[in-house]
């Protein structure tokens, strides 16, 4: 029987993720990069380095200000040049540290050939805790656009069956998942097994969308015959697929209650590019230094780029061959949750670098944006994965009725922006939402409520 | 989406276009059964059906089919036949057993007689008297011995009128009326008067006054009870002597009667010339009746006060036993 | 809660969007509606065009001018008006004088419509409403069913097959092929349900149109009048009750139109306004009931919706392990 959830869209027909996985990769090692120290939406971290300091790759050079935020590494070996501060958008700051790299470094070649990338290694001397504590080191957060670091899920006191590796990627144009696959089966299985391990779990599950099946035959014959507690699950291609709500709805058959977190039913979800990242830290003794990014759109040349953390989003589109369009719109992240960068057309005064989540840097045509009348179609509602009714959430919260917006459930929105997209009256539904679920946790926070 | 589009308005232009051509063809294959002049259009439409009859050349026929089971065994016959009513076409639909002479029951299709006379055929008690008699059809009391040579039913009586129905119309409007006047001889004696107007729009007189949208006076007699009464007299009397009238049209004669009745005396009159010769005399349906080959017939009542709509419904009845008759072959 | 206005919103996701707009949609089903409104003029004659361009012109004049005189933001350009004003003079005769349905256009925009919000916000489809209105206040300006144009010299005066069929008179008179491709007397939309069926499986194949509110309304019609109409049960005549009258119109134009149903529940209503619409046709005075199931189904969504409720993902889910 098929495996899916309720709600959802198909907001692209295959074209666009064939503009950049057709190419190779291409590797690209800066001259000097920007590291920031704020590496997810809402982890902040502390730079222990200086300007002037000497650093080697791997270095560690910041460390967790809050809960939400993980150590932070040197991606190149060099000179600290600059701290810079920032502010992000709700006024909150951090910094930003630039490293000159002092020598040329090709990110392969110069790596020897690590074990784990050609075969299963064998893991029995890892303990849960080690593996955990490695995690925590190594600064791994997940690769996937939340940034949590994984070391905390980890540590969950609930019992856990099951871990969803997620390799569906069903936003439009990214492909940097599909090609990790591809290209480092190996150490994905064996980071894979890392996770179980530290979980004590029973299984884990690949979750692949039926758009890459050349890559779940791979990876089938990686495991085949190895008795491995692995299970390579095909899901129809559909976003947002990849949402970990949805994952466990398709694949476990059951709903992570409202307010919970999927360890609540005993499983943990981790995004394919973590469990690679796993692999390279206990395995390779690696931190998170680097990363595949997508780089594509409206650029002359896209495709997907091994590159240092810290790399500069300016330099990356320089290297793709510049905007193809008069006025661009660059999005970090994907088309449907990523971030707006900036607007305009002149690629130097693009600002930012590539985080540890920083899954695409895409270059879109800009939208017009213009808001008409709701005509009460409904489609939003038919899509919304998670059963909601966005146009009466929206009437709402235009009012500023938060309690209305409460009894409606505006809280368990996943801001996947499904009904945004379907809405023929290009109403902003899904930033009003967002927002009113925001202001309604906010304000839950004051009560000191749940 | 805009190719989708594009795509989905060319076939839907196109199947448009076909569905016009099967519309337009199906209503040329219609037109080429259509009989004299008197279209109503809905009977057309039983040539379409499965088992229709050919009725080009049938007086009075518009349609026929033989109506079948599953098997495809006829079951029975149905005949839309027409006759020339008060004013209009009657039309009926009359729905024969496969013996091509029981009558299992009639429709009204369509008619324009008067309200409160021959429009009274519609009342179920009346068209159910039809329901399981043999056609040919005949008014009770008139239905031709089977013995004598039955051309007529009435004695032909020297004195007296000659029998037979007379009709007479105004020639011009007045004051925005045309009257029209029928007188049914029987046996040489007036049985029957009608009298009545009618507008440019085809409403009776009689029928408006007496839904109240013709009135005279406050209290009095509506008009249609005075022509009914006036009528009365003629009966009576078998003549309009003693209907005198002054300047103005009106007379004493008739209690109750106070409308101007200069138009009913002129067509009286000249109906009552008619009918002391026999000029112009239209037979009672039953006169043309067909003669029963096997004896076996129907009988009717008339409509009360409505000659020429029982005549006609007699007609148009008859007419389609004929029809039938000669197709079953029987 | 302060809220960015939308012209301020350049930044926020997605960053895609589906290319259908509201004009796209309407303008939809204003394609979808061409081939019944050929059929219409070939039927009924030149007085069928006078009153359809009659309701559109009115229409988006009065949407027009409402939305001038109180300063709202100009919606006529979205199309919704030229589609409320076909639908209703396709649920009118073709004898209707034409001042009826310049009222009834401008009752349905503007007080149908407008009063209550604008696109999206009436609780009533405009065009049934404003078929509503002469019904109620002007009955024998709309009850003049005439016989197609086509077929005498002219028009004559006759019941629709509906009445025919409620009395008990004969309508073999209509063949059903007759019924299906409109050569029968009735409103100058209804009578095609060949060129109808074809404008909606247009509506369908461009996704405007969700197929099984329209199949529940007919489906349910077709049942109760199957069990209940004709001699004796489950003798009712389902072609008969199928394609005469307006029930193709009503389910595949109106019960499907945006703002008349709750999205959610939308078949239930389908259901229940074929209940109604079958009860009359069946057991009221009137032999037509497609208008007052719907408005009724239309009147009934907001306490439906309160009363169906849907599942959010989450909510009452037992923790499991």
């Amino acid at each position: 029987m098929k495996k899916y959830f309720h709600g959802g869209i198909h907001p692209a027909d295959g074209s666009d993720k064939l503009l950049s996985n057709q190419v190779p990769i291409r590797v690209y090692t800066p001259k000097s990069v920007e590291i920031s120290m704020k590496q997810s939406p809402n982890g902040f971290s502390k730079a222990i380095v200086k300007p002037g300091d000497k650093v080697s790759k791997g270095d560690l050079i910041g460390v967790p200000a809050n809960f939400s935020a993980a150590n932070v590494h040197a991606s190149v070996s060099g000179t600290v040049k600059d701290i810079i501060l920032a502010k992000d958008n709700f006024n909150r700051e951090y910094e930003i540290v630039v490293i000159e790299s002092d020598k040329e470094e090709d990110m392969i070649s110069n790596i020897p050939e690590r074990e784990y990338e050609k075969k299963l290694v064998d893991l029995s001397s890892f303990s849960k805790e080690e593996i955990i504590g490695k995690m925590k080191e190594g600064g791994l957060i997940g690769m996937g656009g939340a940034g949590f670091p994984t070391h905390i899920k980890y540590e969950t006191k609930e019992v856990i069956n099951y871990i969803l590796i997620n390799g569906a990627e069903c936003e439009p144009y990214l492909t940097c998942d599909h090609i990790l696959m591809k290209e480092h089966g190996y150490a994905i299985i064996n980071g894979v097994l890392l996770f179980v391990k530290a979980a004590n779990a029973k299984k884990a599950y690949i979750c692949i969308e039926d758009n890459k099946q050349d890559v779940a035959h791979e990876l089938e014959n990686i495991i085949s015959g190895k008795n491995l507690p692995i299970e390579i699950v095909i899901l129809p291609t559909r976003y947002p697929q990849g949402g970990e709500r949805q994952l466990v709805e398709a694949v476990l058959r059951t709903e992570v209650p409202a307010g919970e977190l999927p360890s609540s039913v005993g499983t943990i979800i981790n995004n394919v590019g973590t469990a690679k990242a796993m692999a390279d830290i206990v395995l390779g003794g690696v931190p998170v230094i680097s990363r595949l990014v997508t780089v594509t759109g409206k650029v002359n040349t896209p495709c997907n780029y091994l590159v240092p953390i810290g790399t500069r989003y300016s330099e990356l589109i320089e290297q793709s061959g510049g905007f193809t369009a008069e006025i661009c719109r660059v999005v970090e992240g994907g088309p449907m949750t990523g971030n707006c960068l900036f607007i305009g057309n002149n690629p130097k005064d693009l600002k930012g670098s590539v985080a540890k989540n920083t899954s695409g840097l895409l270059v879109l045509e800009d939208l017009p944006k213009s808001e008409s009348p709701c005509i009460r179609c409904g489609e939003c509602e038919r899509v919304c994965p998670a059963g909601l009714a966005p146009f009466k959430i929206d009437f709402a919260a235009i009012e500023g009725n938060i309690n209305l917006c409460e009894k409606l459930y505006a809280t368990e929105c996943i801001s996947c922006g499904c009904c945004s997209y379907v809405c023929p009256a290009k109403r902003e539904l899904a930033y009003r939402i967002t927002e009113a679920k925001n202001e309604i946790i906010r304000i839950r926070r004051e009560r000191g409520g749940k | 989406m805009k190719d989708n589009r594009l795509k989905g308005i060319i076939a839907l232009a196109v199947v448009t276009v076909i569905s016009f051509g099967v519309i337009y063809g199906s209503k040329i294959l219609v037109k080429d059964n259509t009989t004299n002049g008197n279209t109503t259009d809905n009977n057309q439409n039983q040539q379409d059906l499965p088992g229709a009859i050919d009725v080009s050349g049938a007086e009075g026929i518009v349609s026929a089919r033989e109506l079948t089971d599953d098997s495809g065994n006829v079951t029975g016959y149905s005949v839309v036949s027409e006759a020339k009513g008060f004013a209009k076409p009657v039309t009926w639909e009359i729905i024969f057993e496969n013996d091509a002479k029981t009558i299992r029951e009639v429709k009204v299709v369509s008619h324009a007689e008067t309200p409160g006379y021959g429009a009274n055929m519609e009342e179920e008690s009346y068209l159910n008297q039809f329901k399981g008699i043999k056609a040919p059809i005949y008014l009770k009391g008139q239905a031709p011995a089977s013995d004598a040579g039955s051309e007529s039913g009435a004695s032909d009586t020297t004195e007296g009128f000659k029998d037979g129905i007379y009709r007479v119309e105004s020639e011009e409007m007045d004051n925005g009326y045309y009257y029209m006047l029928t007188l049914k001889v029987e046996n040489g004696a007036i049985t029957n008067v009608v009298f009545d107007g009618m507008n440019e729009l085809g409403e009776y007189k009689s029928y408006l006054s007496s839904v109240g949208k013709y009135v005279m006076t406050e209290d009095g007699l509506t008009w249609k009870e005075q022509a009914d009464a006036l009528a009365q007299y003629v009966i009576e009397h078998q003549s309009v002597e003693g209907l005198a009238v002054d300047e103005n049209g009106k007379t004493d004669a008739v209690a109750g009667v106070s409308i101007s009745i200069n138009n009913f005396l002129e067509l009286a009159e000249k109906a009552l010339e008619m009918a002391a010769t026999g000029e112009g005399a239209q037979n009672a349906g039953g006169d043309n009746a067909p003669v029963s080959a096997d004896g076996e017939f129907g009988e009717i009542d008339a409509i009360s006060g409505a000659t020429f709509t029982t005549n006609a419904i007699l007609e148009l009845v008859n007419n389609a036993y004929e029809f039938i008759k000669n197709y079953a072959g029987k | 809660m302060k809220l960015k206005v939308a012209d301020q919103l350049h930044d926020v996701g997605p960053h895609i969007r589906m290319n259908r707009t509201t004009k796209e949609i309407m303008q939809d089903v204003v394609i979808a509606l061409i081939p019944a409104f050929l059929g219409s003029i070939y039927f009924f004659g030149i007085k069928a065009l006078i009153l359809v361009m009659t309701a559109v012109t009115t229409c988006v004049i009065s949407e027009y001018i409402w939305q001038k005189l109180r300063k709202e933001p100009l919606t006529v350009s979205d199309w919704s008006a030229v589609v409320t004003g076909i639908l209703l003079a396709f649920n009118v005769p073709a004898t209707t004088p034409v001042w009826a349905v310049m009222v009834a256009s401008v009752f349905a925009i503007i007080v149908a419509k407008q009063f209550f919000g604008g696109i999206g916000s009436n609780f009533a489809n405009p065009a049934l409403m404003g078929r509503a209105l002469l019904l109620f206040l002007w009955p024998a300006s709309i009850s003049g069913y005439v016989s197609t144009y086509h077929a005498g010299a002219d028009a004559v005066s006759s019941a629709t097959v509906l009445g025919l069929y409620k009395s008990g008179s004969q309508i073999s008179q209509f063949s059903k092929w007759d019924m299906f491709i409109g050569n029968i007397p009735g409103c100058i939309g209804e009578t095609s349900k060949l060129l109808l069926l074809i404008g909606f499986a247009y509506l369908c194949y461009r996704r405007v149109v969700n197929i099984s509110t329209t199949a529940a309304y007919i489906l349910t019609v077709l049942l109760v009048t199957f069990i209940f109409s004709g001699e004796g049960l489950f003798k009712g005549d389902i072609l008969v009750n199928l394609l005469s009258g307006g029930l193709i119109l009503g389910a595949c134009y109106m019960m499907t139109d945006y703002a008349s149903v709750a999205p959610r529940v939308k078949v239930t209503l389908a259901v229940i306004a074929g209940l109604i619409t079958a009860g009359i046709r069946l057991w009221g005075m009137l032999p037509e009931g497609v208008s007052y199931g719907i408005l009724a189904a239309n009147c009934l969504s907001g306490l439906v919706d309160n009363l169906i409720k849907p599942h959010i993902y989450g909510v009452n889910v037992k923790k499991s392990k």
